[in-house]
């Protein structure tokens, strides 16, 4: 049977960070079949997101259920992140050298 | 505020930061939260994950007179020409330089074992996005020697003179107080 964990309560209605979910992974106890209840988590961080998914598609038997619309967003962007090439959209900038502060501060001025 | 670096100091400092906003500005902070929220979160990750130091350091204030939010995050890390070089990526258009590094960062080049795919990569390129082009604010960050700044109408990177080296890395965002038509933080999340 398998036991179901509810987020929210033990980790807040936001995670953070990747050491949360590192901290989660470890708790499992890999002959065990567990379902994460997300209900009520309503905030995650790409990096915590990341870590899930890490957990997921381990040798762990680990489910989702109860995704918030946002967390469900994050955990698709994610996965599709994995399977997709990286892109480098926004291009070179330019690089100016600036000599001296009187340059550094012409720059600023001329945003 | 200064912050450790571990879980439960990073999500206390992004729920202090949130709170300041809370009792300056409530109203923006209800306009904003997300948004703030998923930028805390991905610059603070960028310390724990590349800046090999144990501490961070935010501020955040509402400036009435620009009717904008602006935030600083902060380490004294190994600079993100530091974490190339110790991930030993992109060596080769790296050079010596910071403002080549930055160049690299703004533009998604990631210091990740995986760099040519998204993988855990987020980043700077896209924490840019969201500010500049979602929100219409504006995003600078120091690194060593380089600043980079980009707004609306105008991008680059400043090579800076040798006296001005901070050792680390400092990102500086502005971020009108009102959300623009059209604003979807979903679109910036892939």
């Amino acid at each position: 049977m398998k036991q179901i964990i509810n987020i929210q309560e033990q980790y807040g209605a936001e995670l953070h960070t990747r050491q949360m979910m590192e901290r989660l992974a470890a708790s499992l106890d890999s002959n065990n079949e567990y379902l994460l209840d997300m209900s009520g988590v309503e905030q995650i961080s790409r990096s915590a997101a990341d870590e899930l998914y890490n957990l997921t598609h381990s040798n762990m038997h680990v489910d989702l259920i109860n995704l918030e619309p946002f967390v469900e967003k994050m955990l698709s962007a994610v996965t599709k992140g994995r399977f997709l090439p990286r892109r480098h959209l926004a291009g070179d900038m330019p690089i100016i050298h600036c000599a001296t502060i009187g340059s550094v501060q012409r720059q600023l001025m001329a945003k | 505020m200064s912050f450790a670096l571990d879980d439960e100091s990073t999500a206390n400092a992004i729920n202090q930061l949130k709170e300041q906003l809370s009792k300056s500005c409530p109203e923006v902070l209800k306009l904003l939260n997300m948004p703030l929220t998923y930028l805390f979160e991905e610059l603070i990750c960028n310390i724990q994950q590349h800046a090999q130091t144990d501490k961070g350091y935010a501020y955040l204030m509402y400036n009435k007179e620009v009717n904008a939010i602006e935030i600083l995050i902060a380490d004294y890390g190994i600079t993100i020409y530091g974490s190339y070089v110790a991930a030993q990526k992109h060596l080769d258009k790296l050079g010596d330089s910071d403002a080549e590094a930055l160049n690299l960062a703004q533009n998604g080049f990631s210091v990740k074992n995986l760099p040519e795919t998204e993988n855990r990569g987020y980043g700077i390129s896209s924490n840019i996005k969201m500010v500049v082009d979602g929100l219409h604010g504006e995003f600078a960050a120091l690194s060593g020697n380089a600043l980079l700044l980009q707004m609306a109408n105008s991008r680059k990177i400043l090579a800076l003179p040798p006296e001005i080296d901070f050792k680390g890395t400092m990102i500086m965002v502005r971020i009108p107080a009102q959300v623009p038509n059209g604003f979807n933080i979903y679109d910036y999340m892939s």
